[in-house]
């Protein structure tokens, strides 16, 4: 029966993350994934760093905080997680589209984010490749960033090994322990794992695992698919993604896929093709003939080149959302010793400061980031 | 038009065999397969163009199942690519560049197996080829893969692709078999290779062949490095020991402009990890292979699995494994027991073929299996992932880095996400994960498929 500071359920992004900030601050860890290392959705990102599709309500100024801590994350990690720039395009595919992204760009000029707003035209002699004239123009940010996932997760944990990590994978928790109101750690399948702190980082799975104790985290998941050419990368200069995410892809329940455009090219030359979602309550990581369907005529629409390029491989996964597109950070009144972590619209730009903000968190230091906006009690009743 | 109750995906032996099996009792078969025409890479056939002046007696029996697949229960499907299945089989397939779906109550995987790719110094030269490319581009082409011909590698297919190479007029230099364990074999003492005779005879010939053309057959030597700047100029080849690995100070250099590796083969087992089987690691058998029960069946309902594709253990093991498959497929889909006495007795008689064939496997496994060397041929300049140019150094740094599987290995350095999504270089980067960390090769795992299962275009992915 061991003890530990602290124990993270999930590790993916954040999971990751938040056991190399606390090993960092010598606080004893349990990493527990019930697949292998990023086995959600994590490993499905495209690995974007971006700022212009934030939750612009509450999250900008987390965005902007999360992405400071890129500037030297490779030299304080001491590994290169493929970390370059790149510019981002925001089309959009209607004049409403164009609208709202209009108004992005003021709201985002507020917070000293400078976006360019294209015409059809202006798109078109940025990306040759581009079919412009199947848009009504676009918001367009030059200074975005892009990394590879596994490398960086893979770095966060390795770095944590080395200051002690206990990863575990392929472990369930079949429950958690609980004193009173106090949450003490978890139980797996190899047994108890007693814990001051634990932290729940479990994307699409945190409902369930909520309700083992209790709790209502009303995260819902889409089973989000993609995929990825062989060699493309020089069709498209920018990673592009379509305004219509902003609209219903995440009220559109239902037996039908809805694929919103989201294509990156990679530093590794391919493409990455996507983005088929539609809201599910099964967990997959299968994909399937109507979804790569629809991806593909997606993208032929706006790159009709892309025709005759190859689909080397496809993939799916559960990936977390909330209503109102903002994160469950911190703690949960009425339960001690149990922290939020889930459901982040923006994952990658944030994860390094998530990771320090729940380290904070644990430790008792004044966190860098207010996390009032995010607690789960905006939500309950 | 026909209900399917059973697709069986390949039309080599074992999907030929099911197929028939399946349609004598009643069920309706759609016998899916890649290529044009039906046999698979045993029953290789020629494009109509070329016209064939010898046939042997394979072609023969080939000839027979071709006829009796041409029957009303059975839907035969060629050119048609089956690129996805899930564990409810529902499977997806491409045909023509059209896009087709199937949901059949059950599936006979009958994919069959590849050349098993070895890494070593060079392998990535222009002019080194596996022993099945060179066959094909023989038989099917008629096209000498080269002038100076050298092949190295284990098991009777060497012998057969020289008397081949020999009959076409080529200048085989050589034929290097890595294993020494026919040297000890005495046939009349292994119970394996009763009803074997015809295999024996065919091996003989080959033989024959090669020593009357004076092609130097040499047990207990392999390629230590293939030789040359653009392309093969030669190759430096060694004496192995009984565990495949280079005897120092052996090594002599043969001068050639092809050679032709052959280390056995691969099952091709995506589809059965895309549906979800449980797979378990058979290294006499090429590997890790879906898990079976003595009527094919995998740990997936109405998923059978049957042949090289399986498990690697030839022509009469796969034919064998078709009709158990095939049988039982029938009878569970016509909603009869497969517990009861009526299918036992069936599959009584086929079951003891089965056994025989199994001994033969086991005998082939025993004396062509390689040795852990075949691992340990590769310098640290030698590319393990031809798709991304992944080198052994790579593979190591990432080793140190704390990657001790194949998964992990794979996110650190992209072997295995290319084009051929692991197809060529997954075996080879399972050997040397395990070296280089000391782990088992069953350890380390192996890279998990993800469909298509081959390429598709995102033009044909849309469809019309």
């Amino acid at each position: 029966m061991a003890t530990y500071d602290a124990v993270v359920v999930g590790a993916g992004y954040i999971g990751c993350a938040v056991s190399y900030y606390l090993t960092k601050a010598g606080l004893k860890t349990a990493l527990i994934d019930r697949g292998r290392l990023a086995a959600g959705a994590s490993r499905a990102n495209y690995g974007n760093i971006q700022v212009q599709d934030a939750e612009l309500e509450y999250s900008l100024p987390m965005i902007l905080a999360g992405k400071a801590a890129f500037e030297t994350l490779e030299e304080d990690l001491g590994y290169k997680v493929g970390l370059r720039s790149i510019g981002s395009l925001l089309i959009a595919e209607s004049e409403s589209q164009a609208a709202g992204l209009q108004e992005r760009r003021s709201r985002l000029e507020e917070f000293g984010v400078l976006v360019h707003w294209l015409s059809p035209a202006e798109l078109q002699r940025l990306e040759p490749h581009l079919d412009a004239a199947q848009t009504f123009g676009a918001l367009y940010n030059p200074q975005e960033m892009q990394l590879d996932p596994f490398k960086l997760i893979w770095a966060f944990v390795h770095r944590a090994q080395e200051k002690g990590l206990d990863l575990q994978l392929n472990t369930e928790i079949l429950d958690f322990v609980l004193h009173g109101q106090q949450v003490g750690g978890v139980i797996t399948a190899q047994g108890k794992i007693d814990s001051a702190a634990t932290i729940l980082a479990a994307g699409a799975w945190s409902a369930a695992l909520g309700r083992k104790l209790g709790l209502d985290i009303p995260v819902k998941h889409v089973h989000g698919q993609a995929a990825a050419t062989d060699y493309g990368g020089n069709l498209l200069n920018n990673t592009i993604s379509s305004a219509a995410f902003f609209e219903s892809a995440h009220d559109a329940a239902g037996a039908d896929s809805q694929t919103v455009l989201a294509i990156a090219p990679t530093v590794h030359g391919n493409l990455l093709l996507g983005e088929a979602a539609r809201v599910v309550d099964h967990f997959s990581s299968g994909t399937d003939a109507g979804s790569l369907q629809s991806i593909c005529r997606t993208a032929i629409r706006f790159i009709p080149e892309l025709r005759d390029f190859s689909i080397m491989r496809t993939w799916g996964a559960p990936v977390a959302f909330t209503e109102d597109g903002r994160p469950f950070l911190g703690p949960v009144s009425g339960l001690r010793g149990l922290l939020l972590a889930v459901a982040f619209k923006s994952t990658v730009i944030i994860t390094p400061l998530i990771g320090r903000v729940i380290a904070q968190l644990v430790t008792g230091a004044e966190p860098d980031l207010d996390i009032r906006p995010f607690l789960l009690s905006r939500v309950r009743s | 038009m026909v209900e399917i109750d059973i697709a069986i995906i390949g039309a080599g032996p074992a999907g030929l065999n099911a197929a028939v099996a399946a349609a004598d009792l009643g069920a309706g078969v759609a016998l899916i397969d890649g290529y044009e025409y039906p046999g698979g890479q045993y029953f290789r056939q020629f494009p109509q163009e070329f016209r064939v002046s010898r046939l042997t007696d394979r072609y023969k029996q080939a000839e027979d199942l071709f006829a009796q697949i041409r029957r009303p229960e059975i839907t035969y499907r060629q050119n048609s690519q089956v690129w996805n299945i899930d564990s409810d089989l529902n499977l997806d397939f491409i045909e023509s560049s059209a896009l087709g779906h199937l949901k059949p109550k059950a599936v006979i995987l009958a994919t069959g197996a590849y050349d098993r790719p070895a890494a070593f110094p060079g392998w990535t030269l222009p002019g080194v080829m596996t022993v099945g490319a060179a066959q094909i581009l023989v038989k099917a082409q008629r096209v000498l893969p080269g002038r100076k011909i050298l092949i190295a590698g284990s098991g009777p297919i060497l012998l057969a692709l020289g008397a081949l190479l020999v009959w076409a007029g080529a200048e085989v230099v050589a034929v290097l078999e890595a294993s020494q364990a026919m040297k000890r074999f005495n046939p009349l003492s292994v119970s394996g290779i009763w009803g074997q005779s015809d295999r024996l005879k065919e091996g003989w010939e080959f033989l024959r062949t090669l020593r009357k053309a004076n092609v130097p057959y040499r047990q207990g030597w392999g390629i230590r490095r293939a030789l040359g700047v653009d392309a093969v100029q030669g190759a430096a080849c060694t004496r192995l020991d009984q565990h495949w690995r280079p005897i120092p100070g052996s090594e002599e250099q043969i001068t050639c402009d092809t050679i032709c590796i052959g280390y056995g083969f691969l099952p091709k087992t995506a589809l059965s990890c895309l549906a979800g089987a449980a797979q378990i690691y058979r290294p006499e058998q090429g590997g890790w292979v879906p898990r079976r029960d003595n009527m094919m069946r995998t740990t997936i309902p109405g998923l059978y699995a049957a042949g090289d594709g399986a498990g690697i253990g030839g022509a009469g093991l796969s034919a064998a494994e078709g009709r158990i498959a095939g049988t039982a497929a029938a009878y569970e889909v016509s909603g009869k027991s497969q517990n009861g006495p009526d299918l036992e007795k069936l599959l009584a008689g086929l079951w003891k073929t089965w056994d025989s064939e199994k001994k033969f496997q086991k005998l082939f496994g025993e004396l062509y299996t390689p040795g852990p060397g075949i691992d340990e041929w590769v310098d640290g300049e030698t590319i393990i992932c031809r798709c991304e140019r992944v080198d052994l150094k790579a593979v190591d740094q990432a080793v140190r880095m704390g990657a001790s599987n194949v998964d992990a290995v794979k996110g650190l350095t992209r072997a295995g996400m290319g084009a051929c999504q692991g197809h060529i270089c997954g075996r080879i980067l399972a050997g040397q994960i395990a070296r280089l960390s000391g782990r088992g090769v069953k350890e380390v795992g192996s890279l998990s498929p993800r469909p298509p299962v081959q390429p598709l275009s995102i033009g044909e992915a849309a469809g019309s």
